[in-house]
């Protein structure tokens, strides 16, 4: 256990090393940083003498190295806007988003596990029908879109809800539900087929055959093989909502590190997105690492030696 | 096949279709050129509204019939282009990967779990943020190099499986050039793979490219785009105007929901696997 935790653990930094340096070849491809940067009424030799200030003079293999050695002091630079580090920044918008999300991935396993073994158990009949169809209505639906329909309706409306801001959980309702939908729809889909697959092998003919009841067919011996690829695509979600809930943090002006980061493309300024990219890196492999140790505690059959 | 065509699916499919390709022809007004006096006109059939603008006009008085039917183009054209680009740079990979294997193979299968690993609409927010912007050429350029690892190693898997069939046994026997093997032989019998994959990153790719034009990395603003309407449309919904956010994405969730019924279908149609149970 402590072995494979530790090759884990190096995969891990290799894979950061890797999009680390993807990232600063692909910046080097994007264009002089000082266009952006210098003020449009700015002479020859104060661009000159601010390009020194960050670095930028030097030779690409050495802003490599030094962008590297700094990297792996936790160190991304200063921001070009705000001039705090970039890491920092980032990283004080994290909760922020991650509460945010967590909420939204709650209700997505609430709503659409259940949704997804009883389409299942109800295969083919009139509600499975409805189900299925509610669920590609829900991964069809732009999620910007689904945002504004809901200030409209909730805020402009009826005037219910608060359309932007976190401070109170009536804050939360809109953006989470916002951010949720297409996975319930997603979660959804992928439960009624994994768990069809699973209730055709043969152990739950047996398990039916010496007279188990349905209840415990479906949720003791169908529903835990069925959760397993569940947790892989689960805990994928969780990624790709940590870095994806750009549009939701702009719609409900969220004071998230995705707002910050889209702020920061906006305007170029890369030390901050360099630090974007390289946590959510971090927070991928991390969510993966925890997905396949996960495996093991639903799995008996998985061992990590 | 298991089930009947979905006739409704893809007759809205084919209505979007017609509806882009003549949008010239239907559009009531240029796309791109409003009446200031007739700005955020309604829809006709609500009070105040005008009947030469059948679904109202925008903040710049332009009509949202015209930019809709205008903007399908750009929708159906980075939709079908970009996926299209993924299957062109994937399937060839993914087939000398599973084909040929060795080193090549190796290293192609490493590169596409790096690609994997990061979220494509994070790749294709940044690298079109960081370039300035884009426009429909360069969304289908970035969004279709993005997307090619899933068809490599989807290709691949089904190549792996097709390898040690007698039929390719027997034109490796006749003495068959590799890529006439790979290209004429194996690539027919792993396209049902292929086509399954199209047919969920049609809808994903239409969704992708709104939501870039509705961020602001998508196209250029000057383009007639349901994104980029429905990202102006946000400026007014507080002042009554919801025609230019409620109409735009409506179309758009009724052709990403077609195209999605169609590769609901045809995921049923060619998956062995789904078939049998």
């Amino acid at each position: 256990m402590l072995r494979y935790l530790f090759v884990r653990t190096a995969q891990t930094a290799f894979a950061v090393f890797t999009v680390a340096t993807l990232i600063f070849l692909g910046l080097q491809l994007t264009g002089d940083p000082m266009e952006n940067l210098a003020p449009q009424d700015m002479s020859e030799a104060q661009v000159e003498e601010l390009r020194r200030a960050y670095g930028l003079d030097r030779p690409v293999h050495v802003q490599y190295l030094r962008f590297m050695a700094h990297l792996a002091r936790g160190d991304l630079g200063i921001s070009f806007l705000s001039g705090e580090p970039a890491l920092g920044l980032i990283l004080e918008r994290f909760p922020t988003t991650l509460k945010l999300v967590t909420t939204a991935l709650v209700i997505a396993i609430a709503f659409g596990l259940p949704m997804g073994v009883a389409a299942a158990i109800r295969a083919d009949t009139m509600s499975d029908r409805v189900l299925r169809f509610l669920s590609v209505l829900g991964i069809s639906a732009p999620t910007f879109w689904i945002g504004i329909m809901l200030i409209l309706i909730f805020s402009v409306n009826l005037g219910w809800l608060p359309s932007s801001g976190l401070s109170s959980w009536k804050h939360y309702l809109m953006p989470a539900f916002t951010l949720s939908l297409y996975r319930i729809a997603l979660f959804l889909r992928m439960v009624r087929s994994t768990m069809l697959d699973v209730l055709n092998q043969d152990f739950i003919r047996t398990a039916r055959a010496k007279g188990l009841a349905e209840r415990v067919v479906v949720y003791k011996h169908a529903l835990r093989n069925a959760l397993i690829p569940f947790i892989t695509v689960a805990g994928l979600q969780f990624g790709h909502l940590m870095a994806g809930a750009v549009v939701t943090e702009k719609i409900f002006a969220i004071p998230g590190m995705n707002r910050l980061a889209l702020d920061a493309l906006y305007s170029d300024d890369r030390p901050v997105i360099i630090a974007f990219i390289i946590v959510v890196a971090v927070l991928f492999a991390v969510v993966n690492l925890l997905v396949d140790l996960l495996y093991a505690v639903i799995d008996p059959r998985v061992r990590y030696a | 096949m298991p089930k009947r065509l979905p006739w409704f699916p893809i007759f809205v499919l084919l209505a979007f279709v017609l509806a882009a390709v003549f949008a010239p022809l239907l559009a009531p007004h240029d796309p791109m050129q409003g009446d200031l006096m007739l700005s955020q006109t309604p829809p006709a059939w609500v009070p105040g509204g005008d009947p030469a603008y059948p679904l109202g006009t925008d903040e710049q008085g332009r009509d949202v019939l015209s930019i809709l039917l205008f903007g399908l183009r750009v929708s159906l054209a980075v939709g079908f282009a970009a996926v299209l680009l993924s299957v062109a740079i994937g399937t060839p990979l993914g087939l000398l990967a599973g084909y040929t294997g060795g080193r090549l193979g190796e290293l192609i299968m490493r590169l596409a779990d790096i690609q994997l690993a990061v979220p494509t609409f994070l790749v294709a927010l940044v690298v079109l943020a960081l370039t300035g912007g884009g426009s429909v050429l360069k969304l289908i350029l970035v969004i279709g190099v993005v997307g090619w690892a899933n068809y490599a190693r989807l290709v691949r898997g089904a190549v792996l499986s097709e390898r040690e069939r007698e039929y390719v046994l027997a034109a490796e026997a006749l003495g068959m050039s590799r890529g006439r093997i790979m290209f004429r032989h194996i690539l027919p019998n792993v396209l049902s793979v292929i086509l399954v994959q199209m047919s969920v990153d049609v809808p994903r790719v239409i969704l992708l490219e709104a939501t870039l034009s509705f961020l602001g990395v998508g196209v250029s603003i000057e383009t007639p785009a349901i994104g980029l309407m429905i990202q102006r449309g946000l400026d007014y919904i507080y002042s009554g105007v919801w025609w230019t956010t409620v109409l735009p994405g409506l179309v758009l969730a009724t052709l990403v929901l077609a195209t999605n019924l169609i590769g609901d279908w045809m995921r049923d149609a060619f998956d062995p696997r789904r078939r049998a149970t």
